[in-house]
């Protein structure tokens, strides 16, 4: 078995989502998290004095001004712009060729260099969309394993939701449902003593939640997004842009739940859930106040209808990290 | 010709009816006709263990760069119209002839295009021609571009030097709890595969 400079365990999680890109690696001391925004904004080379003199990094690309990460998002406001993203409802668009160079400079910045040669790198991939059947995921696997090679690693796609189940339910035998409420969509995976039964997405996520109550409350969608990152308690919504909120982020799980129980009828004949399982949920979308216990409200309406007995439904310890400590963990099995 | 390209999502599978061992990540091609005669390769869909997709394969695959003797044989091969070449053996009675210089034209225009093709695929550097992008991998990365890859793949995104520092959040958190889910995972593994089967 190879090990690090630091006498660790080799490997590497790296989850990339519509809105960040989060890695773990096992360090000397822990388990090291990075983590950078996934996003990026084009200026105008007149605006290269000002970036200078405000600190902030910036790249030449072709004469056009480039920002990448955290501050992008922060300097879009200045200049009333919006942030470009390289995913688009948690898939790559195809049509965005120059978003490609920006992303693969993030996850480089992100991942770093290998530790070991051959390093193996678990990197997220989402399911097939359920909702979005036109959508395929094999472009966007296929980019994304191609980024991570040139990265210098051993590539290895997996599902971001059976990430969830690895990294939170050792205590259920790895049994549970997982489901990582992102930005761009929704994931969802049920396994077994690691046997994965079920994995599906729905093209609804943290975003669709910020433009369905923008529209509804005549707001924007930026305007909901730091509403919702502000704070808010959904179980007692203040307001009407809160109590849109709110009844977004009830359809959201409706509509999730609902999936669950059509997605698990498909599959019923061939995998069987033999005793309770907890439901875990991760995601940035989740992190609203007061999201568990909403969760668990919109749940009782629909538990006769969900067609496996759930023993609990908690948080990850990280709703942020957790795919990537469990990517994180498939790697390091691939060391040992 | 249609073929079915299976991928193995989950850590291991075994289609018994193709015969097929596969793990995590590989990819095989079978004829259209047996994936869809294959009942156990229907069940391992349904159950999200491997993903099928039925499609043709491009015929332009991206093939590694040439070693320089291969890429000195295929020049040498462009100058090999003005050779002698073999000629074919004597048509029977009736069939119309074909002259030497027949034979060395088509052998020529062939060449041409197979050369063309090259320099398309940016395999082949026309001599005098810099790259638009370098194509060749960095050392330190060693990529290897499989053949079951798709054609539109696009290489050489993460930029090999000159990359701007960006300010990433760091953060360290215990690893008690991954390595005792590392532990418990390698268990549960090693119980699965000593289990009687």
């Amino acid at each position: 078995m190879s090990k690090t400079a630091d006498n660790t365990v080799p490997g590497v999680g790296i989850d990339i989502g519509t809105m960040n890109i989060v890695s773990a690696r096992r360090g000397g001391k822990g388990v090291d998290t990075r983590r950078v925004r996934d996003a990026f904004l084009d200026l105008d080379p007149s605006a290269k004095r000002m970036l200078k003199l405000s600190g902030v990094d910036f790249f030449d690309r072709n004469g056009e001004l480039l920002i990448v990460g955290d501050k992008a998002l922060e300097i879009a406001n200045v200049f009333g712009k919006e942030a470009r993203r390289p995913l688009s409802q948690g898939l790559l668009a195809a049509g965005e060729i120059d978003a490609l160079e920006v992303l693969g400079l993030l996850i480089k910045q992100v991942l770093g260099s290998p530790s070991v040669q051959d390093e193996v790198c678990y990197y997220s991939v989402p399911a097939a969309p359920v909702d979005a059947p036109d959508r395929d995921v094999i472009y966007h696997r296929g980019v994304l394993g191609r980024i991570v090679t040139e990265c210098g690693f051993r590539a290895v796609a997996s599902n971001e939701a059976m990430a969830v189940v690895f990294n939170e339910t050792a205590a259920d035998g790895f049994s549970g449902v997982g489901i990582s409420f992102g930005s761009g969509m929704t994931n969802v995976a049920l396994a077994v003593n690691t046997i994965e039964g079920m994995s599906f997405s729905v093209a609804r996520g943290g975003d669709w939640v910020d433009a369905g109550a923008a529209k509804a409350v005549g707001s924007t969608q930026a305007r909901m997004c730091a509403l919702k990152e502000g704070g808010i308690d959904l179980t007692q919504p203040v307001g009407r842009e809160q109590e849109a909120l709110a009844v977004y982020y009830k359809s959201l799980i409706e509509y999730t739940l609902d999936n669950i129980t059509a997605q698990f009828a498909r599959v019923r004949g061939q995998f069987a859930v033999p005793r309770p399982i907890p439901i875990v949920i991760a995601g940035g979308t989740s992190l609203a106040g007061g999201f568990l216990e909403f969760f668990n409200q919109v749940l009782d309406t629909r538990r006769k209808r969900i067609p496996f007995d759930v023993s609990e439904v908690r948080h990850a310890k990280d709703p942020l990290g957790s795919i990537a400590h469990g990517l994180l963990l498939q790697a390091m099995q691939e060391h040992e | 010709m249609t073929e079915a390209r299976i991928e193995c999502l989950c850590p291991e599978y075994h289609v018994g009816d193709l015969r097929l061992r596969m793990r995590r990540g590989s990819v095989v091609w079978v004829s259209e006709e047996a994936a869809r005669a294959s009942s156990d390769l229907r069940i391992a869909v349904r159950s999200g263990a491997v993903a099928v997709l039925y499609t043709r394969r491009c015929s332009v695959s991206r093939l590694p760069p040439p070693p320089a003797a291969r890429m000195g044989s295929i020049l040498r091969s462009a100058g090999v119209a003005s050779r002698a070449r073999p000629e074919p053996s004597a048509p029977s009675v009736g069939a119309a002839s074909v002259s030497p210089g027949d034979i060395e034209a088509a052998v020529a225009a062939g060449v041409s295009r197979a050369i063309t093709d090259l320099v398309a695929s940016g395999v082949l550097v026309p001599a005098g021609t810099a790259a638009a992008r370098p194509t060749a991998a960095p050392a330190s990365t060693a990529a290897v571009i499989d053949a079951s890859d798709p054609v539109y793949i696009p290489t050489n995104i993460v930029p090999a030097d000159g990359v701007p520092s960006i300010t990433v959040a760091q953060s360290s958190s215990g690893g008690s709890d991954i390595d005792a889910a590392a532990a418990a995972l390698k268990a549960t593994r090693r119980r699965k595969s000593t289990e009687p089967k």
